[in-house]
Protein backbone atom coordinates (compact mmCIF):
# COMPACT_ATOMS: atom_id res chain seq x y z
CA UNK A 1 0.00 0.00 0.00
CA UNK A 2 1.51 3.28 -1.25
CA UNK A 3 0.75 5.05 2.24
CA UNK A 4 4.11 6.80 2.47
CA UNK A 5 3.56 8.13 -1.23
CA UNK A 6 -0.23 9.53 -0.24
CA UNK A 7 1.14 10.97 2.95
CA UNK A 8 3.74 12.66 1.14
CA UNK A 9 1.40 14.10 -1.50
CA UNK A 10 -1.12 14.93 1.63
CA UNK A 11 2.06 17.28 3.20
CA UNK A 12 3.17 18.85 -0.07
CA UNK A 13 -0.67 19.30 -0.65
CA UNK A 14 -0.81 21.89 1.92
CA UNK A 15 2.96 23.26 1.33
CA UNK A 16 1.23 24.28 -1.89
CA UNK A 17 -2.01 26.19 -0.53
CA UNK A 18 0.47 28.07 1.52
CA UNK A 19 2.53 29.00 -0.57
CA UNK A 20 -0.38 29.77 -3.17
CA UNK A 21 -2.26 31.71 -0.52
CA UNK A 22 1.48 33.69 -0.14
CA UNK A 23 1.44 34.40 -3.53
CA UNK A 24 -1.86 35.56 -4.04
CA UNK A 25 -1.46 38.67 -0.64
CA UNK A 26 1.69 39.56 -1.97
CA UNK A 27 0.23 40.22 -5.16
CA UNK A 28 -1.86 42.05 -3.81
CA UNK A 29 0.50 44.53 -1.84
CA UNK A 30 3.73 43.68 -3.49
CA UNK A 31 4.04 47.27 -4.91
CA UNK A 32 3.98 48.78 -1.29
CA UNK A 33 6.06 46.30 0.17
CA UNK A 34 8.97 46.69 -2.53
CA UNK A 35 8.73 43.06 -4.05
CA UNK A 36 9.53 43.06 -7.62
CA UNK A 37 7.45 41.26 -10.29
CA UNK A 38 10.30 39.33 -11.13
CA UNK A 39 10.53 37.84 -7.75
CA UNK A 40 6.96 37.00 -7.41
CA UNK A 41 7.15 34.91 -10.66
CA UNK A 42 9.56 33.05 -9.19
CA UNK A 43 7.51 32.35 -6.40
CA UNK A 44 4.41 31.41 -8.73
CA UNK A 45 7.16 29.04 -10.85
CA UNK A 46 8.15 26.98 -7.72
CA UNK A 47 4.71 26.62 -6.84
CA UNK A 48 3.57 25.60 -9.74
CA UNK A 49 6.51 23.28 -10.26
CA UNK A 50 5.34 21.77 -6.69
CA UNK A 51 1.93 21.77 -8.21
CA UNK A 52 2.79 19.53 -11.09
CA UNK A 53 5.06 17.11 -9.04
CA UNK A 54 1.74 16.56 -6.72
CA UNK A 55 -0.06 15.70 -10.31
CA UNK A 56 2.41 12.99 -11.02
CA UNK A 57 2.55 11.94 -7.70
CA UNK A 58 -1.30 11.47 -7.53
CA UNK A 59 -1.36 9.60 -11.51
CA UNK A 60 1.68 7.46 -10.01
CA UNK A 61 -0.52 6.45 -6.88
CA UNK A 62 -3.88 5.84 -8.70
CA UNK A 63 -1.59 3.40 -11.57
CA UNK A 64 0.21 1.66 -8.35
CA UNK A 65 -3.14 1.21 -6.83
CA UNK A 66 -4.82 -0.33 -9.97
CA UNK A 67 -2.00 -2.32 -10.55
CA UNK A 68 -2.00 -3.81 -6.66
CA UNK A 69 -5.81 -4.25 -7.45
CA UNK A 70 -5.44 -6.68 -10.25
CA UNK A 71 -2.56 -8.82 -8.29
CA UNK A 72 -5.30 -9.45 -6.04
CA UNK A 73 -4.50 -12.45 -3.58
CA UNK A 74 -1.77 -13.47 -6.08
CA UNK A 75 2.03 -12.24 -4.41
CA UNK A 76 3.90 -15.67 -6.32
CA UNK A 77 7.20 -14.25 -7.79
CA UNK A 78 5.50 -16.16 -11.12
CA UNK A 79 2.18 -14.06 -10.54
CA UNK A 80 4.10 -10.74 -10.47
CA UNK A 81 5.96 -11.79 -13.47
CA UNK A 82 2.97 -12.79 -15.76
CA UNK A 83 1.13 -9.34 -14.25
CA UNK A 84 4.03 -7.41 -15.71
CA UNK A 85 3.93 -9.21 -19.13
CA UNK A 86 -0.05 -8.50 -19.20
CA UNK A 87 0.64 -4.77 -17.85
CA UNK A 88 3.23 -4.28 -20.74
CA UNK A 89 0.74 -5.50 -23.21
CA UNK A 90 -1.90 -3.29 -21.95
CA UNK A 91 -0.27 0.12 -22.00
CA UNK A 92 0.97 -0.84 -25.84
CA UNK A 93 -2.48 -1.41 -26.44
CA UNK A 94 -3.52 2.33 -24.78
CA UNK A 95 -6.07 0.66 -22.68
CA UNK A 96 -7.95 3.08 -20.25
CA UNK A 97 -8.08 1.54 -16.52
CA UNK A 98 -11.50 0.55 -17.39
CA UNK A 99 -10.32 -1.38 -20.00
CA UNK A 100 -7.36 -2.85 -18.27
CA UNK A 101 -9.58 -3.85 -15.11
CA UNK A 102 -11.99 -5.78 -17.56
CA UNK A 103 -9.15 -7.07 -19.37
CA UNK A 104 -7.62 -8.39 -16.66
CA UNK A 105 -10.93 -10.28 -15.28
CA UNK A 106 -11.50 -11.41 -18.76
CA UNK A 107 -7.86 -12.73 -18.37
CA UNK A 108 -8.28 -14.56 -15.24
CA UNK A 109 -11.42 -16.74 -16.62
CA UNK A 110 -14.50 -14.48 -15.35
CA UNK A 111 -17.69 -13.92 -17.12
CA UNK A 112 -19.52 -11.23 -18.26
CA UNK A 113 -22.04 -11.15 -15.18
CA UNK A 114 -19.27 -12.09 -13.05
CA UNK A 115 -17.06 -8.41 -14.14
CA UNK A 116 -19.94 -6.30 -13.98
CA UNK A 117 -21.00 -7.67 -10.73
CA UNK A 118 -16.66 -6.98 -9.71
CA UNK A 119 -16.75 -3.70 -11.53
CA UNK A 120 -20.71 -2.82 -10.46
CA UNK A 121 -21.26 -2.04 -13.57
CA UNK A 122 -23.72 -2.98 -16.24
CA UNK A 123 -23.27 -6.26 -18.38
CA UNK A 124 -23.92 -4.28 -22.05
CA UNK A 125 -20.85 -1.78 -19.96
CA UNK A 126 -18.69 -4.56 -19.64
CA UNK A 127 -19.52 -5.99 -23.02
CA UNK A 128 -18.56 -2.21 -25.02
CA UNK A 129 -15.25 -2.61 -22.90
CA UNK A 130 -14.79 -5.97 -23.89
CA UNK A 131 -14.99 -4.58 -28.01
CA UNK A 132 -12.76 -1.81 -27.31
CA UNK A 133 -10.06 -4.06 -25.64
CA UNK A 134 -9.99 -6.53 -28.81
CA UNK A 135 -10.67 -3.51 -31.22
CA UNK A 136 -6.87 -2.09 -29.78
CA UNK A 137 -5.52 -5.49 -29.04
CA UNK A 138 -6.89 -6.82 -32.77
CA UNK A 139 -8.27 -9.79 -31.22
CA UNK A 140 -11.56 -11.12 -31.43
CA UNK A 141 -11.57 -13.58 -28.42
CA UNK A 142 -10.53 -14.37 -25.09
CA UNK A 143 -8.42 -16.84 -26.43
CA UNK A 144 -6.42 -14.64 -28.68
CA UNK A 145 -5.48 -12.17 -26.21
CA UNK A 146 -4.17 -15.01 -24.08
CA UNK A 147 -2.25 -16.13 -26.90
CA UNK A 148 -0.55 -13.11 -27.57
CA UNK A 149 0.27 -12.99 -23.39
CA UNK A 150 1.88 -16.62 -23.67
CA UNK A 151 3.62 -15.83 -27.03
CA UNK A 152 5.34 -12.99 -25.35
CA UNK A 153 6.16 -14.93 -22.15
CA UNK A 154 7.56 -17.43 -24.35
CA UNK A 155 9.95 -15.30 -25.93
CA UNK A 156 8.47 -15.95 -29.46
CA UNK A 157 7.39 -13.26 -31.54
CA UNK A 158 3.36 -13.71 -32.18
CA UNK A 159 2.31 -14.19 -35.33
CA UNK A 160 0.23 -11.70 -37.69
CA UNK A 161 -2.60 -11.02 -35.41
CA UNK A 162 -2.67 -7.41 -35.93
CA UNK B 1 -31.60 -1.37 -4.10
CA UNK B 2 -33.79 1.18 -6.40
CA UNK B 3 -34.85 4.57 -3.68
CA UNK B 4 -33.14 4.37 -0.89
CA UNK B 5 -33.48 6.56 2.15
CA UNK B 6 -30.61 7.43 3.67
CA UNK B 7 -30.39 10.67 5.43
CA UNK B 8 -32.56 10.85 8.25
CA UNK B 9 -34.09 15.12 8.85
CA UNK B 10 -31.84 16.06 11.38
CA UNK B 11 -29.05 15.41 9.42
CA UNK B 12 -30.23 17.26 6.47
CA UNK B 13 -31.40 19.92 9.09
CA UNK B 14 -28.04 19.90 10.76
CA UNK B 15 -26.30 20.20 6.92
CA UNK B 16 -27.67 23.18 5.48
CA UNK B 17 -28.12 24.70 8.69
CA UNK B 18 -24.18 24.41 8.99
CA UNK B 19 -24.11 25.79 5.25
CA UNK B 20 -25.82 29.26 6.27
CA UNK B 21 -24.19 29.74 9.29
CA UNK B 22 -21.00 29.22 8.56
CA UNK B 23 -21.26 31.28 5.61
CA UNK B 24 -23.18 33.66 7.13
CA UNK B 25 -20.12 34.20 9.51
CA UNK B 26 -17.23 33.66 7.24
CA UNK B 27 -18.91 35.74 3.95
CA UNK B 28 -20.89 38.43 5.45
CA UNK B 29 -20.86 39.34 8.94
CA UNK B 30 -18.71 41.55 10.59
CA UNK B 31 -16.22 39.60 12.73
CA UNK B 32 -16.66 42.74 15.19
CA UNK B 33 -20.12 42.60 15.96
CA UNK B 34 -22.15 40.39 18.47
CA UNK B 35 -24.00 38.53 16.12
CA UNK B 36 -20.67 36.75 14.44
CA UNK B 37 -20.33 35.67 18.42
CA UNK B 38 -23.83 34.65 18.54
CA UNK B 39 -23.36 32.64 15.11
CA UNK B 40 -20.34 31.00 16.36
CA UNK B 41 -21.57 29.87 19.46
CA UNK B 42 -25.38 28.33 17.51
CA UNK B 43 -22.52 26.36 15.10
CA UNK B 44 -20.71 25.20 18.09
CA UNK B 45 -24.12 24.10 19.63
CA UNK B 46 -25.43 22.48 16.06
CA UNK B 47 -21.96 20.56 16.11
CA UNK B 48 -22.80 19.00 19.36
CA UNK B 49 -26.11 17.83 18.66
CA UNK B 50 -24.48 16.18 15.70
CA UNK B 51 -22.04 14.36 17.87
CA UNK B 52 -24.86 12.88 19.99
CA UNK B 53 -26.69 12.08 17.32
CA UNK B 54 -23.92 10.56 16.19
CA UNK B 55 -24.16 7.70 18.84
CA UNK B 56 -27.84 7.59 19.03
CA UNK B 57 -29.15 8.32 15.79
CA UNK B 58 -30.66 6.10 12.90
CA UNK B 59 -27.97 3.69 10.48
CA UNK B 60 -26.25 6.05 8.18
CA UNK B 61 -26.43 9.01 10.71
CA UNK B 62 -23.93 7.41 13.22
CA UNK B 63 -20.43 7.53 13.17
CA UNK B 64 -20.06 3.40 13.21
CA UNK B 65 -21.63 3.27 9.88
CA UNK B 66 -18.43 5.31 8.69
CA UNK B 67 -15.66 4.79 11.01
CA UNK B 68 -12.53 6.91 10.03
CA UNK B 69 -10.52 4.39 7.81
CA UNK B 70 -7.48 4.58 6.09
CA UNK B 71 -7.49 1.57 4.83
CA UNK B 72 -11.30 2.30 3.51
CA UNK B 73 -9.88 5.36 1.83
CA UNK B 74 -7.39 3.31 0.11
CA UNK B 75 -10.31 1.22 -1.24
CA UNK B 76 -12.38 4.04 -2.36
CA UNK B 77 -9.24 5.26 -4.56
CA UNK B 78 -8.41 1.59 -5.81
CA UNK B 79 -12.10 1.87 -6.75
CA UNK B 80 -11.70 5.46 -8.48
CA UNK B 81 -8.23 4.22 -10.28
CA UNK B 82 -9.87 0.87 -11.57
CA UNK B 83 -12.50 2.63 -12.78
CA UNK B 84 -15.25 0.75 -10.72
CA UNK B 85 -18.02 1.93 -9.63
CA UNK B 86 -19.73 0.18 -6.53
CA UNK B 87 -22.51 2.99 -4.94
CA UNK B 88 -22.25 3.41 -1.36
CA UNK B 89 -25.47 4.11 0.41
CA UNK B 90 -23.67 5.76 3.17
CA UNK B 91 -21.24 8.26 3.60
CA UNK B 92 -17.97 6.69 1.82
CA UNK B 93 -14.59 6.19 3.40
CA UNK B 94 -13.14 9.61 1.95
CA UNK B 95 -16.44 11.38 2.90
CA UNK B 96 -15.96 10.41 5.96
CA UNK B 97 -12.55 11.57 6.77
CA UNK B 98 -13.75 14.96 5.52
CA UNK B 99 -16.88 15.42 7.74
CA UNK B 100 -14.65 14.64 10.43
CA UNK B 101 -12.09 17.35 9.39
CA UNK B 102 -15.18 19.72 9.17
CA UNK B 103 -16.88 18.83 12.54
CA UNK B 104 -13.38 18.93 14.20
CA UNK B 105 -12.06 22.33 12.27
CA UNK B 106 -15.48 23.94 13.09
CA UNK B 107 -15.51 23.15 16.54
CA UNK B 108 -11.82 24.66 16.95
CA UNK B 109 -13.01 27.72 15.19
CA UNK B 110 -15.59 28.03 17.73
CA UNK B 111 -13.65 27.27 21.01
CA UNK B 112 -10.51 29.80 19.57
CA UNK B 113 -13.64 32.15 19.14
CA UNK B 114 -14.87 31.85 22.36
CA UNK B 115 -11.09 32.12 24.71
CA UNK B 116 -10.71 34.96 22.38
CA UNK B 117 -13.29 36.41 24.95
CA UNK B 118 -12.15 35.71 27.89
CA UNK B 119 -10.32 38.18 30.23
CA UNK B 120 -7.19 35.30 30.09
CA UNK B 121 -6.84 35.37 26.63
CA UNK B 122 -7.87 39.26 25.60
CA UNK B 123 -5.64 40.80 23.33
CA UNK B 124 -4.09 37.32 22.40
CA UNK B 125 -2.36 37.44 18.31
CA UNK B 126 -1.21 33.78 18.64
CA UNK B 127 -5.33 32.71 19.35
CA UNK B 128 -6.48 35.22 16.86
CA UNK B 129 -4.18 33.65 14.24
CA UNK B 130 -5.12 30.04 14.84
CA UNK B 131 -8.78 31.15 14.63
CA UNK B 132 -8.62 32.50 10.97
CA UNK B 133 -6.08 29.77 9.92
CA UNK B 134 -8.86 27.18 11.33
CA UNK B 135 -11.20 29.39 9.03
CA UNK B 136 -9.35 29.32 5.93
CA UNK B 137 -8.27 26.17 6.25
CA UNK B 138 -12.83 25.21 6.99
CA UNK B 139 -13.25 27.13 3.53
CA UNK B 140 -10.69 25.22 1.43
CA UNK B 141 -12.26 21.96 2.97
CA UNK B 142 -15.62 23.44 2.00
CA UNK B 143 -14.45 23.79 -1.53
CA UNK B 144 -12.63 20.56 -1.41
CA UNK B 145 -16.07 18.89 -0.20
CA UNK B 146 -17.99 20.25 -3.13
CA UNK B 147 -15.70 19.48 -5.76
CA UNK B 148 -15.75 15.99 -4.24
CA UNK B 149 -19.21 15.84 -4.29
CA UNK B 150 -19.81 17.08 -7.57
CA UNK B 151 -17.19 14.37 -8.97
CA UNK B 152 -18.49 11.42 -6.91
CA UNK B 153 -21.91 12.47 -7.90
CA UNK B 154 -21.11 11.88 -11.88
CA UNK B 155 -18.46 8.92 -11.16
CA UNK B 156 -21.17 7.10 -9.07
CA UNK B 157 -24.42 8.82 -11.11
CA UNK B 158 -26.00 9.43 -8.01
CA UNK B 159 -27.25 13.05 -7.27
CA UNK B 160 -25.26 13.49 -3.88
CA UNK B 161 -26.86 16.86 -3.47
CA UNK B 162 -30.29 16.41 -4.05
CA UNK B 163 -30.26 13.17 -1.59
CA UNK B 164 -28.72 15.44 0.81
CA UNK B 165 -32.20 17.96 0.25
CA UNK B 166 -34.59 14.93 0.56
CA UNK B 167 -33.08 12.02 2.05
CA UNK B 168 -33.63 9.34 -0.69
CA UNK B 169 -30.69 8.20 -3.36
CA UNK B 170 -31.40 6.66 -6.56
CA UNK B 171 -28.98 4.01 -6.21
CA UNK B 172 -30.39 2.72 -9.84
CA UNK B 173 -31.27 -0.64 -11.05
CA UNK B 174 -30.60 -3.83 -8.44
CA UNK C 1 -9.59 9.66 -12.50
CA UNK C 2 -8.56 11.28 -15.72
CA UNK C 3 -5.16 14.05 -15.49
CA UNK C 4 -8.05 16.57 -16.38
CA UNK C 5 -10.61 15.76 -13.35
CA UNK C 6 -7.46 16.05 -11.36
CA UNK C 7 -6.61 19.28 -12.74
CA UNK C 8 -9.77 20.87 -12.39
CA UNK C 9 -9.92 19.86 -8.62
CA UNK C 10 -6.62 21.17 -7.80
CA UNK C 11 -7.81 24.16 -9.62
CA UNK C 12 -11.04 24.95 -7.49
CA UNK C 13 -9.17 24.37 -4.35
CA UNK C 14 -6.27 26.43 -5.24
CA UNK C 15 -8.57 29.13 -6.48
CA UNK C 16 -10.47 29.41 -2.81
CA UNK C 17 -7.01 30.50 -1.10
CA UNK C 18 -8.37 34.06 -1.65
CA UNK C 19 -9.53 32.88 1.77
CA UNK C 20 -5.89 31.96 2.99
CA UNK C 21 -4.47 35.11 1.46
CA UNK C 22 -7.10 37.22 3.95
CA UNK C 23 -5.41 35.22 6.66
CA UNK C 24 -1.79 35.65 4.88
CA UNK C 25 -2.58 39.46 4.09
CA UNK C 26 -2.71 40.51 8.37
CA UNK C 27 0.48 43.45 8.06
CA UNK C 28 -2.06 46.20 7.92
CA UNK C 29 -2.03 47.64 11.43
CA UNK C 30 0.74 46.96 12.11
CA UNK C 31 3.36 50.33 13.95
CA UNK C 32 6.75 50.31 14.43
CA UNK C 33 8.28 48.84 18.24
CA UNK C 34 9.29 52.76 19.61
CA UNK C 35 5.62 53.77 19.09
CA UNK C 36 4.17 51.04 20.45
CA UNK C 37 6.69 51.25 23.43
CA UNK C 38 5.50 54.90 24.10
CA UNK C 39 1.84 53.34 23.78
CA UNK C 40 2.37 50.42 25.79
CA UNK C 41 3.91 52.81 28.55
CA UNK C 42 1.30 55.88 28.78
CA UNK C 43 -1.26 53.10 29.00
CA UNK C 44 0.22 50.92 32.00
CA UNK C 45 0.63 54.35 33.75
CA UNK C 46 -2.97 54.93 33.73
CA UNK C 47 -3.46 51.22 35.31
CA UNK C 48 -4.47 49.21 32.52
CA UNK C 49 -2.70 45.75 31.70
CA UNK C 50 -2.13 45.84 27.90
CA UNK C 51 -2.30 43.04 25.68
CA UNK C 52 -1.93 44.35 22.23
CA UNK C 53 -1.61 47.19 20.10
CA UNK C 54 -2.04 48.16 16.20
CA UNK C 55 -3.47 50.73 14.16
CA UNK C 56 -6.78 51.25 12.69
CA UNK C 57 -8.53 53.86 10.78
CA UNK C 58 -5.86 56.84 11.82
CA UNK C 59 -5.70 55.96 15.59
CA UNK C 60 -3.99 53.41 17.74
CA UNK C 61 -5.96 51.18 19.20
CA UNK C 62 -4.99 48.98 22.35
CA UNK C 63 -6.57 45.37 23.69
CA UNK C 64 -6.54 46.06 27.37
CA UNK C 65 -8.11 44.76 30.49
CA UNK C 66 -8.54 47.67 33.92
CA UNK C 67 -9.68 46.34 36.72
CA UNK C 68 -10.72 43.50 35.41
CA UNK C 69 -12.51 44.63 32.65
CA UNK C 70 -11.60 43.67 29.07
CA UNK C 71 -11.65 47.32 26.72
CA UNK C 72 -10.22 48.60 23.44
CA UNK C 73 -8.44 51.84 23.85
CA UNK C 74 -8.29 53.99 20.82
CA UNK C 75 -5.65 56.93 20.82
CA UNK C 76 -4.92 59.63 18.66
CA UNK C 77 -1.09 60.81 17.29
CA UNK C 78 -0.33 62.40 20.48
CA UNK C 79 -0.91 59.25 23.00
CA UNK C 80 -3.81 61.07 23.98
CA UNK C 81 -7.23 58.94 24.76
CA UNK C 82 -9.80 59.50 22.78
CA UNK C 83 -12.05 56.88 22.90
CA UNK C 84 -12.35 53.63 25.53
CA UNK C 85 -15.24 50.42 24.67
CA UNK C 86 -15.87 48.06 26.37
CA UNK C 87 -16.38 44.34 26.17
CA UNK C 88 -19.24 42.97 27.88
Amino acid sequence: MPYGVMALIAVQVLCAIFFASDIVADLRTYAERGLSLTYLSFEAAATASLCAAILFEVRYVLDLLRRKASLERSASIAAMALSDVIEAHFDQWSLTPSEKDVATFMVKGFSIGEIATLRGSAEGTVKAHLNAIYRKSGTHSRADVLSLIIDTLMNEPASNAA
Amino acid sequence: MPYTYVWDLFVRVFHWSLVVLFAANALVIDEDSKLHHWVGYAVVVLVGARLIWGFVGTRYARFASFPPSISGATEQLTEIATGRAHKHVGHTPLGALMIYNLLATLLLIGLSGYLMTTTMFWGADWLEGLHKLAVSWAEIAVALHIAAVVYESRRLKINLPRAMVTGYKDMGPE
Amino acid sequence: MSNRIILKTALAAMLTLAAGSAYASERHGSIDRDTEARIRATLTEQGYDVRKIKSEDGLYEAYAVKDGVRMEVYLDRDMKIVRTQTDD
